[in-house]
């Protein structure tokens, strides 16, 4: 594996680990998987797509407006999607049945608004390889990498060094205690979520710029699921380093011969499957065994 | 209202696949994905036989429907004993890998342009048998101490265990015949359009599937095959895209696990057929 | 030959930081009544999770008779003859009062996959005898004319009845009661005591028993062991134990700090 390839595999890794933060934010708090994320992606990239070639905005500008977009959409499909299997404590499944379906129902969504034409994002910057002693690396690649590190450097600030933080931490940790103590679940419930759409419009974005337009987007969502399941579903930092080891694999994958992009994801089946088997906490994970 | 034949080859083709996940979803609370890549794995078995092979067409069918089982083995052999969400994420790979190994062996699947030339020796009779049997097998499924351990184990998995149920073996069984149901629905599939690619069998087929499930009820097998004639028939009815369809099927599943999570039958069935045997439990309300 | 028909001995289990059980030994008697008592969080339920298999243990041994039980997977453990109940009742939702006793005898029944699929007579004789032995079990219990009802809409002192018929279909050597008459008014724990001692007498079953209510341990149990903070705090007959200053402290202690 070369430096190169080093760089690559980080750069879509660091895509990757916004999508798993925000997958395994809400794993925290309401102990499924949340695959609407999905739709929060698609829905933003093509957000951005839109504002990028209708007012001509950097990527700067793009990225504001679309992390808002998600915010709202993610607080919107909270309220659609699990409001009231919150107050009726229905069991997992329901929650993830309707995660699934809130997913697909965005993807056809946008299905019908832009049929399956592919779409391009406009270029951002004039140049488009930085180059440093021999080592390329795409413009946007390199501003995404930034940008998911300061992204990712201000959500642990959030969550240690604010109150909300500190809110969402507990509600991950115990929410009969949290409730008893006064806070007001469904706010935390409802920032979190916001704070989940946030980061997904970012990665929105970034997929979109990477992958060009398509309905199916969303499906990358399973990439951060991926992530977190290698890293230990539920824990940051993990998902975080999951997601990064992820894209350096695929990266390398997709470079060796017989393998290629298309069976790439076979090889990441294995992998995964290998990983559940031998190591379900994941990387960073504990077995949660749960007290009965 | 002019329902062609073809709506209804295709709807009962669906029943044969929801009794499937019926089995694994609504009686064993396992969520899979990937489905619909056992439907693949049929119907591109017994296609590519036929036409590659020039294998009569019943030899076919049955290799296609045990290719099937056999993968069931293969993943849910890992698979089953994994959590709720792990499960559909492991399921979901899979599927995923088949399209990519389909597409990939162009050779001999076609590729993404698909496999043509299938004969088309699915009849109208064949497939009408075909549904009754596979009802006739879940409903007494059910109704034994396989369905019963079933539902137990997706009630409540860890009383289930205490009782001496063997969770884990169920789960495999179970998960091997709906891959299975899948299969063969697979080959019905491909031996009436004539033509397949690897892209129809993707996980939104899948999710359809468990949705006309959760619509008509998690433990109805009645209550499925309501959801499948009316949510297959609907559209046509109405003359939907297919986008309009699938927009139309995540509102109403969305409504059902909002105001009405219990689907439309619940847990109960519609006594269509009597049998003669000692007084049922769980018959009609 | 042991006398004993549980044995249990030094096991330890640590959840994350919290050592829940340590070092904790006991015997059940073949036909005895034995209670385990103690504070809230002292570990009980976690012992009977232990013996049962719902957790591996880190340290020590089960057996049941002669035979080691401990590391066997948890069903494997009740078809040895362990059934228990639950501290919040865990009956199964959607299946109905009888359909509850079934499941239990269903690992039991002998009819194959093939029979039921086909419908073939064996699987029809099988399930008349299993849904025979059923009735009898919800007879036992006084729940028989309950048996279409849905565990739901029955009131909680039946929930609990049925939870032990449903464990009494495992034919079990030892029954695991996890405060079986909690929630019950002062007459329901009554008839709960006869019901106990009836099934005890007809069916020689050995029990071990975790309560809080002390009348029940009094009446009821032939030795008593009082668990605190996971570790055994003292042991013997229930009059000398109600009389321990430590297990006193240890209660009344609690009560100071609330």
């Amino acid at each position: 594996m070369s430096l190169q390839q080093l760089l690559n595999g980080l750069s879509l890794g660091s895509v990757y680990s916004i999508i798993a933060v925000g997958f395994a934010l809400v794993f925290n708090i309401l102990k499924f998987s949340n695959f609407s994320h999905g739709g929060v992606l698609t829905v933003t990239a093509y957000t951005g797509f839109l504002i990028a070639t209708r007012f001509s905005f950097g990527l700067p500008l793009t990225l504001f407006f679309t992390s808002l977009a998600g915010g709202v959409l993610a607080v919107l499909i909270e309220r659609v999607a699990f409001r009231r299997l919150r107050r009726n404590k229905s069991s997992v499944i329901f929650f993830f049945v309707s995660s699934i379906t809130m997913g697909i129902l965005l993807e056809n969504l946008i299905t019908i608004a832009f049929s399956s034409n592919f779409y391009s994002y406009p270029k951002f910057f004039q140049k488009t390889i930085l180059e440093w002693k021999g080592f390329h690396m795409a413009v946007t690649d390199f501003w995404m990498l930034l940008i998911s590190l300061v992204v990712l450097g201000l959500l642990m600030g959030v969550l240690y060094r604010t109150k909300l933080g500190v809110a969402i931490r507990a509600l991950s940790m115990d929410s009969t205690t949290t409730l008893l103590m006064g806070a007001n679940v469904d706010r935390i419930v409802v920032a979190t979520f916001f704070v989940v759409g946030i980061l997904g419009g970012i990665a929105g974005v970034f997929l979109g710029i990477n992958y060009t337009l398509y309905p199916q987007l969303g499906q990358l969502i399973v990439k951060g699921f991926i992530a977190s399941v290698i890293g230990g579903l539920g824990n940051l930092s993990g998902a975080v380093v999951g997601a990064l080891l992820l894209g350096i694999l695929e990266v390398i994958l997709t470079g060796i011969e017989g393998i290629g992009s298309g069976l790439a994801p076979v090889v990441i089946f294995f992998i995964t499957l290998v990983f559940l088997i031998l190591r379900p906490q994941g990387i960073a994970g504990k077995i949660i065994q749960e007290k009965v | 209202m002019g329902i062609s034949v073809s709506v209804l080859v295709f709807t009962c083709i669906s029943i044969i696949g929801v009794s499937g996940v019926f089995l694994i979803t609504g009686l064993a609370g396992m969520f899979s994905l990937g489905q619909a890549s056992f439907m693949a794995v049929g119907a591109y078995t017994s296609g590519v036989l036929v036409v590659r092979f020039g294998v009569p067409f019943p030899v076919a069918a049955v290799a296609g429907t045990l290719a099937g089982v056999l993968a069931g083995l293969l993943v849910g052999l890992p698979t089953v004993r994994l959590r709720r969400d792990y499960i559909a994420l492991v399921t979901f790979g899979f599927g995923e890998a088949i399209i990519a190994i389909l597409n990939n062996l162009s050779n001999i699947t076609g590729g993404a342009m698909g496999l043509v030339g299938i004969p088309p020796l699915t009849t109208l009779p064949l497939v009408l048998l075909s549904v009754f049997f596979s009802l006739f097998f879940v409903w007494n499924f059910k109704f034994s101490k396989y369905g019963r351990q079933c539902i137990a184990i997706r009630t409540d998995e860890l009383a289930a265990r205490s009782m001496g149920i063997h969770g884990d073996g169920l789960k495999l069984l179970v998960f091997i015949l709906s891959a299975g149901f899948s299969a063969y629905a697979g080959v019905l599939y491909g031996f009436y359009t004539t033509y397949v690619d690897p892209g129809l069998f993707n996980w939104t087929r899948s999710a359809e599937w468990i949705i006309m499930v959760f619509f008509g009820g998690l433990g109805s097998l009645t209550g499925a095959v309501i959801s499948a004639i009316l949510l297959g028939t609907l559209p046509e009815i109405l003359r939907f895209a297919s986008e309009w369809r699938i927009l139309l099927y995540c509102v109403i599943v969305l409504a059902i696990i909002n105001f009405r999570p219990k689907g439309l039958l619940g847990e109960r069935e519609l006594r269509i057929v009597k049998r003669k045997t000692t007084p049922e439990t769980g018959g009609a309300v | 030959m042991n006398p004993s028909v549980l044995t249990v001995r030094n096991i330890s289990k640590r959840f994350g930081g919290v050592q829940a059980v340590q070092n904790f030994s006991l015997q059940l008697p073949k036909g005895g009544i034995v209670s385990m008592i103690g504070p809230n969080g002292a570990g009980k339920t976690t012992v009977f999770n232990l013996i049962s298999g719902v957790y591996p243990l880190d340290q020590g041994e089960v057996y049941l008779e002669d035979e080691k039980i401990s590391g066997l997977p948890q069903h494997i453990i009740t078809r040895k003859g362990i059934a228990r109940t639950f501290q919040n009742i865990r009956l199964f939702q959607g299946l109905t009062v009888q359909e509850n006793v079934l499941t239990a005898l269903d690992p039991f029944t002998p009819y194959s996959l093939l029979e039921t699929l086909f419908r073939l007579p064996r699987s029809a004789r099988e399930e008349k005898k299993a849904k025979e032995k059923a009735r009898e079990l919800l007879r036992m219990v006084g729940l028989e004319s309950y048996q279409d009802e849905q565990p739901s809409n029955l009131p909680y002192g039946l929930q609990r009845k049925l939870e032990i018929a449903r464990a009494l279909a495992i034919r079990p050597k030892v029954l695991l009661l996890d405060e079986p008459a909690a929630g019950l008014n002062p007459k329901e724990v009554h008839d709960f005591i006869d019901l106990i001692y009836t099934l005890h007498e007809d069916h020689s079953l050995s029990i071990l028993l975790i309560e809080h209510r002390m009348q029940v341990v009094m009446e009821m149990s032939d030795w008593v062991y009082v668990l605190n903070f996971g570790k055994l705090l003292a042991e013997g007959k229930p009059q000398d134990v109600q009389k321990d200053p430590e297990v006193i402290k240890a209660y009344i202690g609690e009560e100071e700090a609330c």
